[in-house]
């Protein structure tokens, strides 16, 4: 039936001829080379016949052509509950639903009905634990792994075996994994891909000095946390027996991320997990996998043999000393990579350095400690050692030092009605403990963002707030009678150091909390000096009740809470005459609130009653001078306001509030960088303090580092979306900046946010700063905003500046001056005025204010 | 059976290198790592998946030739190694299993019955596969190549693209090369006594 090679030749030739045309032509052709040749033109009629039918015709022998699928794992898919799990009882564990499911198993969202709080519960597949010796071996490797307590690894919370196979329990991070997040931008911003894979590499690093390695590092392994934290998850758990090619699901969509050497079947070291780490960061900065997302064959040869084109051909705002890290990382020589996590870090750092990736890393590094105490401290022999580095690239800095941080104490008492206590009870041992000599304790704003019930793990916390323990404890109160225990935690070993419950009269709380605040001094090694034993501050322990009320509101922040606090420090002055704190809280409550509601400006004035009732109580109360101190800043009696802040500073030099409103005062003085300084300082003492960090970035604004400025405001963002200001000041910089629709984004987002203002009238006026043709409109909305009852004159005058209308943003500035508007305090330094700054109207204000 | 990794390297630069007979003594460590995931399978350790056959053969494919990874001259050839055998262990397997339905099953040369549920061909893909490997037997006698790209689309569930490639010609010509072979095939396939 075959023909010979030439006929062949000739009836593929004729055939090619044929199929396409017409059916008539094709029919007269087809005609006439039967007429020539009649087998030929048979055999032709027959192919030309079957090709009409091929496709019905051949579709059963397409078994794998049709079906090969682009990646030949399924995918991880949500939703599908495959163990049975949802709603059951696992050991403790009550189980929701399922978050997903992949080659390890299935993770369900669950809650730890011991603990009352929600975990990620993850069972495993029986093929990692088929027999005894396997068994232990995970066991042993996932231990080790939870072991390492480290801010990029993913804390092992629990291992626990069920009827339906081992399990792991983790925390529940908010937030969303690489993948998605890749899945939904395609691409991540050039600063926070090198942070993305800082922060990989820094959990690598750890994980490495403990002989572990990932092995299985991919952005669907990788947890992005709301407030900028990398998370590597399933740190461990892969084995290389695992993840040979042969394990069915084990590798789902992860041969795009295998080495050379873990291709090939050959022994994998940490520097696989490097190669890892390049991958990832190739597909941030490019959007696409260096060894393409085909299938798995393609990817496969690529990895063996292709050199990928480096990102910056990809993506041109990639610095092309990025190239260079990215392409050492993908070395297929194993031997050629970096050696270690650390190198690599260090070259990531190198190469970014002085870009705007360096800035975003820079701020969300801390800050070393201050070094002139730690001297003294060598001597103070800390049993809580807390090493940190002070910069990957200088030279490394190792600090010992005494630290703790005060959690809010828990409520357990039956009406649960008794939060202000606990947290009161935990800020005056705070209080007493920030006045030892030699012992850090972050401030309250900080150690206070964990709610009892947060569901980030201890070592965490103490990680973030730079602590090597911590303290917490319950408070249980009924009626007279209330039970305190406290329990001091070494952050580092998650060994209880100490903990002791109390059961005694409501009375008698002063004693239990200065006894508290000596035993944890004294297990730290480091003593109580008689200042911060200072005698109870009042006998009246209904004034000290409300007392604690007022503060649990102050401590919000919200003007409405801010009422409330000066509802029950009033009443705690009215129980007790003599008791300077609740005064103190009244001048704080008062300057908090004129900020916040800087049209009032009687506010300030009523800051100095209370104040300096407070003070003639008890002179030494840091908290009364700042609140003094800040209140004249505002009133523009600068001198004042200088010397107040520095006392209070001088008091309590730990006061990372005084620290905040001197810095804010200092800038707008012109003295940009000591005020940095003092800003950079309150954010040391109290590092998740969002109005500080806040601060911060209005210190660089004024001193025209809008890029910065822009950067910090992100990150405060990312700290805690809740917290809408950054949103505000980001419109202005970005106005400043000349990013006018950035500007607009940001301000219909505070608008919208808020609600303290129109979305279409911010992003009207951000875009006519820069296009003429809105410039109309823009006046318009300007000018019924100066129809208000009380116009925000600063507000105008600086939008008037933007629009170029020197004339009218003079005026509203005078009117500001008439007014005594507070917030022209930043006037002397405002970006914004610098056209006019030599302007005799504009000399004149400025005059008038008498800056120093 | 377990191969080592020394076997299978040296059996792949042998028939890389062009030795037809190293593919028959490759195919049975083929069968030994369908042989693995099968076991496995069975033991329900991926019962959280379905996978199709083509993912279970491209798995052991990969055990295989990627694990051992031998040299390859291009993608090319890579590619091309995959669908030939992807071709002999499918061929192979739904020619046990029709033995096996005539009652010669222990005879034959072939599969477990662990592999035969991994596999799980029904009687008409078997006869299929049986049908196609035949037909391309046939056509590569008279023509080499289209046999070849027939094989790279049926066996290798390769693209048009990839085709080109693997065959090393023109995007082009493999549409008219694979035009010409489908008809030839359709035509081989229904017994149509006139080519």
């Amino acid at each position: 039936m075959i023909p010979p090679p030439t006929d062949w030749a000739e009836l593929k030739t004729a055939f090619t001829e044929l199929v396409d045309l017409a059916p008539d032509e094709r029919a007269v052709r087809l005609a006439a080379i039967t007429a020539s040749d009649p087998a030929l033109g048979a055999r032709l009629a027959v192919l030309l016949d079957a090709d009409t039918a091929a496709d019905r015709q051949l579709s059963r022998y397409e078994l794998l052509s049709a079906a090969a699928p682009d990646s030949l794992m399924p995918h991880e898919e949500a939703g599908a509950d495959p163990l049975g799990l949802c709603g059951r009882t696992v050991a403790h564990f009550r189980i929701h639903d399922v978050l997903g499911s992949g080659g390890m198993g299935v993770a369900y969202r669950a809650e730890d009905q011991r603990l009352g709080r929600s975990v990620a519960l993850k069972f495993l597949l029986p093929r990692f634990t088929a027999d005894a010796d396997a068994t232990r071996d995970f066991l042993h490797e996932a231990r080790t792994a939870s072991a390492l307590d480290h801010p990029n690894i993913c804390t092992l919370l629990e291992v626990g075996e069920s009827p339906h196979g081992l399990f792991l329990a983790m925390p529940a991070y908010a937030g969303e994994t690489l993948q998605q997040r890749l899945a939904r931008d395609g691409r991540i911003p050039v600063a926070e891909a090198v942070e993305i894979a800082r922060q990989v590499l820094r959990g690598l690093a750890a994980a490495h000095a403990a002989g572990v390695t990932h092995r299985d590092l991919k952005p669907g392994n990788l947890m992005l946390t709301p407030d900028g934290t990398v998370k590597i998850l399933d740190f461990g758990l892969a084995r290389s027996a695992d993840l040979d090619l042969a394990a069915p699901g084990a590798r789902a969509g992860t041969v795009a991320y295998m080495s050379p050497e873990q291709v090939r079947g050959e022994a994998v070291d940490r520097r696989g997990d490097l190669w890892a780490v390049g991958v990832v960061l190739y597909q941030m900065l490019t959007g696409e996998r260096p060894f393409g997302s085909g299938r798995d064959l393609t990817t496969i040869y690529a990895i063996l043999h292709d050199d990928p084109p480096p990102p910056s051909s990809r993506a041109p705002d990639v610095p092309p000393r990025l190239d260079a890290v990215v392409a050492r990382l993908l070395h297929r020589d194993a031997d050629a990579r970096y050696a270690d996590a650390a190198e690599a870090i260090a070259a990531l750092e190198e190469a970014t350095a002085g870009t705007p990736a360096d800035r975003v890393s820079r701020s969300r590094r801390r800050r070393p400690v201050v070094l002139a105490a730690v001297i003294l401290l060598a001597a103070a022999a800390a049993v809580v050692p807390f090493v940190r580095r002070a910069g990957t690239t200088g030279p490394e800095v190792v600090l010992e030092q005494a630290s703790v941080a005060v959690l809010p104490f828990t409520d357990t008492s039956p009406q649960r009605d008794q939060q202000h206590l606990g947290e009161g009870v935990a800020e005056e041992i705070l209080n007493a403990l920030v006045a030892v000599p030699g012992l850090r304790v972050p401030a309250r704003a900080s150690s206070f963002r964990f709610s009892s019930d947060d569901e980030v793990p201890m070592a965490e916390r103490a990680r973030r707030l730079g602590v090597g323990a911590l303290l917490e404890g319950s408070v249980h109160r009924d009626g007279d009678s209330v039970r305190i225990s406290a329990r001091l935690l070494d952050a580092r070993t998650g060994r209880y150091l100490w903990s002791q419950t109390f059961d005694r009269r409501f009375r008698d709380i002063f004693a239990v909390q200065a006894e508290i605040a000596r035993t944890v001094a004294e297990a730290l090694e480091v003593h109580l000096t008689a200042d911060a034993q200072r005698a109870q501050p009042t006998q009246n322990i209904v004034a000290y009740e409300l007392y604690l009320r007022g503060l649990f509101h102050w401590n919000r922040r919200t003007a409405q809470d801010l009422r409330q606090a000066i509802d029950f420090f009033t009443q705690a002055t009215q129980h007790d005459t003599t008791y300077a704190q609740p005064y103190a809280g009244l001048a704080l409550s008062h300057v908090v609130l004129a900020v916040l509601q800087p049209v009032a400006n009687d506010l300030p004035e009523r800051t100095h009653e209370p104040a300096a009732r407070a003070l003639q109580l008890d002179s030494t109360l840091a908290e009364a001078h700042a609140a003094r101190g800040y209140a004249y800043h505002w009133q523009w009696r600068w001198r004042e306001a200088e010397r107040e802040l520095e006392r209070a500073i001088a008091l309590n030099p730990a006061y990372a509030t005084a620290h905040q409103w001197y810095g804010e005062h200092l800038a707008k003085m012109g003295r940009a960088s000591e005020g940095e300084a003092h800003m950079r300082r309150a954010i040391e003492l109290d590092p998740l303090s969002l109005v500080a960090q806040n601060d911060l970035g209005i210190v660089l604004t004024l001193d025209h580092r809008y890029a910065e400025a822009i950067a910090q405001f992100e990150h405060v963002r990312r700290l805690d979306p809740a917290f809408p200001l950054p949103l505000l000041l980001l419109h202005r910089v970005h106005m400043f900046a000349g990013d006018t629709e950035a500007a607009a984004e940001a301000g219909r987002r505070w608008a919208e946010f808020t609600g303290a203002a129109d979305a279409a009238e911010l992003m009207l006026l951000a875009r006519a700063t820069r296009d003429p043709a809105l410039r109309n409109d823009a006046r318009a909305v300007l000018l019924r905003w100066q129809r208000e009852p009380a116009p925000r004159w600063p507000d105008i005058a600086m939008y008037f500046m933007l629009l170029g209308d020197h004339d009218d943003a003079l005026r509203a500035l005078e009117l500001a001056l008439r007014a005594r508007s507070p917030m022209l305090a930043n006037l002397r330094v405002a970006p914004w005025m610098d056209p006019v700054r030599d302007h005799p109207r504009f000399l004149a204000v400025l005059r008038q204010m008498d800056f120093p | 059976m377990q191969s080592s990794a020394g076997d299978v390297t040296v059996l792949l630069r042998q028939w890389a290198d062009g030795d037809r007979d190293s593919l028959d003594r490759l195919v049975p460590l083929l069968y030994a790592q369908l042989r693995e995931l099968a076991h496995r399978r069975l033991r329900g350790e991926d019962a959280l998946h379905s996978l199709n056959t083509t993912a279970l053969v491209h798995e052991a494919y990969l055990r295989l030739v990627g694990v051992h990874s031998a040299r390859f001259r291009d993608r090319a050839h890579f590619m091309a190694m995959a669908a030939r055998v992807m071709r002999r262990l499918l061929v192979d397997h739904a020619r046990a299993r029709r033995a096996a339905k005539r009652g010669a099953g222990a005879a034959v040369v072939g599969l477990s019955d662990e592999l035969a549920e991994v596999l799980p061909l029904t009687d008409e893909q078997a006869g299929a596969i049986a049908e196609l490997d035949d037909a391309l037997e046939r056509l590569a006698r008279v023509d080499e190549r289209q046999s070849r790209i027939l094989e790279q689309r049926y066996f290798g569930g390769l693209s048009l693209e990839e085709t080109a490639e693997a065959v090393g010609v023109s995007l082009a010509t493999v549409k008219r090369e694979l035009r010409f072979a489908r008809a030839w095939l359709a035509a081989e396939l229904r017994g149509d006594p006139a080519i």
